[in-house]
């Protein structure tokens, strides 16, 4: 699931250098963070944040099938 | 252009027929579904699926470049004036060339890079999430068009499609950033959006009905624009009935009104 998001992430983005995804397991839930440079938050957000969507709805389809549950918080890169 | 209808017990049967008939690959063709096949009642009534299948002339020169393996069928005629136009490259190009066709319309066309670009996305997406599902990828001259075949779960189309939905605008911008244009893509799943259209047909025929019988404007539930825009191709030969949109974004939603349907109902 981590690397799913780092892939798509890292291909949206204009410094893919600085994509982090860091994922905090829980019980039946867990929560990725994804970091991405300040300029590329437009990009992993999109226009009324459709990309964000897309994604969640991408990884949230992924991770029912394993009956869990999984919240994307996108962060700015320091 | 060369045109022949097949049919099948299922669309991807019929797609397979038309294809062995014309004796090209899946890309070169523009498949239109006829309709679908349909089990019947009680056994009766069933009937194959039935698609019709054209090749596209201009893909010969825009999408099948040296990298694609090329059918050893002719060429359709339209590619031979083209290529009567365009010399064969000089070693020192000192007077401008005739641009071949496609650098007429830069933004939209598609070409083979594009297109296997967009199937590397998705099959890259596909191995993350680990299914078991293969991409048919091809073009509809403006559009890249995906369709996974393999995954019966229905995971990849999700609820209303949401996941086909998501797949093909992610696919879009993770494009456009690398061609800096915009790209459009369509990715299909198990014949999905043909379904979906066929059942939009349906609803529109069976509100139109409504909306003559109550003489009044009947108000669709929001739909997306792709959505709204089957119905109102549905609907916009109908006589004694209009088709148009109300509302903003998420909310927006398509009204069919009746002629004569009392003013109020008409805004």
């Amino acid at each position: 699931m981590k690397e799913l998001v780092e892939y798509l992430a890292k291909a949206l983005v204009n410094d893919p250098d600085a994509v982090e995804v860091n994922e905090i397991q829980g019980d039946s839930a867990s929560v990725l963070e994804l970091k991405v440079a300040k300029e590329d938050l437009g990009r992993v957000i999109g226009k009324q944040g459709r990309t964000a969507k897309s994604i969640r709805t991408i990884v949230n389809a992924v991770a029912s099938r394993a009956d869990r549950k999984v919240v994307l918080e996108i962060l700015e890169e320091k | 252009m060369q045109t022949v209808e097949a049919e099948g017990p299922s669309i991807d049967a019929a797609i397979e027929a038309a294809l062995a008939e014309l004796g090209v690959s899946r890309e070169r063709v523009a498949i239109e579904i006829l309709h679908d096949a349909a089990r019947g009642f009680l056994g009766i009534g069933g009937r194959n699926a039935r698609v019709r299948a054209t090749i596209r002339p201009m893909l010969d020169t825009s999408v099948l470049d040296d990298d694609e393996p090329v059918d050893d069928v002719p060429p359709p005629p339209v590619l031979e004036a083209d290529d009567g136009e365009e010399p064969s490259p000089p070693p020192t190009p000192a007077i401008a060339e005739p641009r071949p066709p496609r650098d007429a319309t830069p933004d939209r066309s598609i070409d083979a890079g594009t297109v296997a670009h967009a199937r590397e996305v998705l099959e890259t997406i596909l191995g993350h999430i680990d299914v078991e599902a293969s991409v048919r990828a091809g073009t509809d001259g403006d559009h890249v068009t995906l369709e996974i075949d393999g995954d019966s779960s229905g995971l990849l189309i999700g609820r209303k499609g949401q996941m086909l939905d998501a797949l093909e605008y992610i696919i879009g911008r993770i494009l456009a950033r690398d061609e800096h244009r915009t790209v459009h893509v369509v990715v299909d799943s198990q014949g999905y959006r043909e379904r979906r259209q066929a059942s939009l047909e349906e609803l529109a025929r069976r509100m139109a009905a409504e909306a003559r019988r109550r003489r009044r404007a009947v108000t669709l539930n929001p739909m997306s624009p792709r959505d709204r825009r089957i119905v109102h191709l549905a609907l916009q030969d109908e006589a004694g009935l209009t088709t148009r949109s109300a509302g903003q974004g998420h909310y927006r939603k398509l009204v069919i009104v009746p002629d004569g349907a009392p003013r109020s109902s008409r805004r």
